[in-house]
């Protein structure tokens, strides 16, 4: 099964270098549960996805054709679209703050009392407010392996290949992932032995 | 059996990677231990709402997927338009509006203050071509000696103009000063 499916994305791929939109298109349309989880758990924001997800179809479209081995497509689409994620990422950190975020940042006191509200909030808030919350505050490593397992559907074989380390990198990841979302969510503080 | 072994297990479990062997050794810790089973249930609760949350937050926001790629689509066809998108619209009208201004300084400003190339190239020696004189300081012009063998070798440059009153000139402007006989040069 899995063969068969290798065989017609190596197809699709060998049909997109000729320019064939259709084919580029399903391609990406295959991986886009899994691309959005990677570029969310790089970029952060969910309201940013879709402007870098445009950008890898660009690089895709333009730079498919320079993808030597089709069967390789999966891992080669992740490096691609990891590296235009962290480049958005510092591009957005070198621009100016906003004029309000500044100001924010010059009063500590008022942001003490907001960031007191936010963590009343936080426990007043409901379990997937606070879930959520958790997998966002995850480490990226752990966060990108967490959100691809859960966004992609895919397999602990598939998840090491996008992010190109061994599966039972995957495995371990995925365990402390867990570990540290349930600390977070029933308050209990993160086990220093997480740290790999 | 180890705790962090007992989640990956469980882990696995709950992701559809187990393996026929591990999952007795899960089951045979699941009936051993209760903390074993707890954990289960809490690792399953949170592997079901991470999901759903991941759908609802992430997959299920932005724009669909056959738009981002028309529009990628469109960008990739349009290189200037990328290329505009790069840079930034805003980023490429304060240049050209920058060009616009730095343009208008060369054409108005500069040529008051500036000298003309016609100056740098002023003739040295002037040959009237008609018999009315025009008032022209006529400069002195520097004699070199010939050479032994002969005439000496002068590079000129010819210049034609017309004056006010209808003149035609032709001027020769001698180019003595880069080029000259190094024979006849009395420092050496």
């Amino acid at each position: 099964m899995t063969v068969q499916a290798n065989q017609n994305e190596s197809a699709l791929v060998c049909a997109a270098q000729r320019r064939d939109k259709e084919a580029l298109q399903l391609l990406l349309t295959r991986n886009w549960a899994w691309l959005k989880g990677l570029v969310f758990s790089i970029v952060g924001d969910p309201g940013e996805v879709d402007d870098v997800l445009q950008d890898i179809c660009v690089r895709v479209i333009t730079k498919i054709d320079t993808l030597r081995e089709p069967e390789r497509f999966r891992p080669w689409l992740a490096i691609l679209a990891r590296r235009q994620a962290l480049r958005y990422r510092q591009q957005k950190a070198r621009r100016p703050a906003p004029l309000d975020e500044e100001s924010a940042q010059l009063q500590p006191d008022e942001k003490a009392g907001e960031g007191i509200k936010t963590i009343e909030q936080q426990e007043s808030g409901s379990l997937p407010d606070r879930i959520w919350e958790a997998v966002q505050s995850l480490p990226e490593k752990y966060r990108q392996v967490f959100v691809l397992q859960h966004a992609g559907d895919l397999t602990y074989a598939q998840v090491a290949e996008v992010l190109d380390v061994p599966i039972t990198t995957v495995q371990i990841r995925l365990v402390r992932a867990r570990r540290m979302i349930c600390d977070r969510v029933a308050g209990r503080d993160a086990k220093k032995v997480w740290e790999e | 059996m180890n705790q962090e072994i007992l989640e990956i297990l469980i882990g696995k479990h709950l992701d559809g990677e187990i393996t026929p062997g591990e999952q007795r050794i899960l089951d045979v810790e699941l009936d051993r231990d209760s903390r074993a089973a707890e954990l289960l249930a809490e690792l399953r609760d949170l592997h079901e709402r991470s999901s759903e949350l991941v759908a609802s937050c992430i997959l299920g926001q932005g724009t669909a997927s056959g738009d981002v790629f028309e529009q990628a689509w469109q960008q990739a066809e349009h290189p200037i338009r990328r290329k505009l998108k790069r840079v930034g619209y805003v980023h490429v009208a304060v240049g050209v509006a920058a060009g616009f201004v730095i343009g208008l300084a060369v054409q108005f400003v500069l040529p008051g203050v500036s000298t003309s190339p016609s100056d740098l190239a002023a003739p040295e020696v002037f040959a009237q071509d008609v018999a009315s004189p025009m008032e022209l300081e006529v400069p002195t012009f520097p004699e070199f000696p010939a050479e032994p063998a002969g005439n000496p070798t002068r590079n000129v440059d010819w210049y034609h103009f017309t004056d006010r009153q209808g003149n035609q000139w032709l001027v020769e402007g001698l180019r003595e000063s880069t080029v000259r006989p190094a024979a006849y040069n009395p420092d050496l």
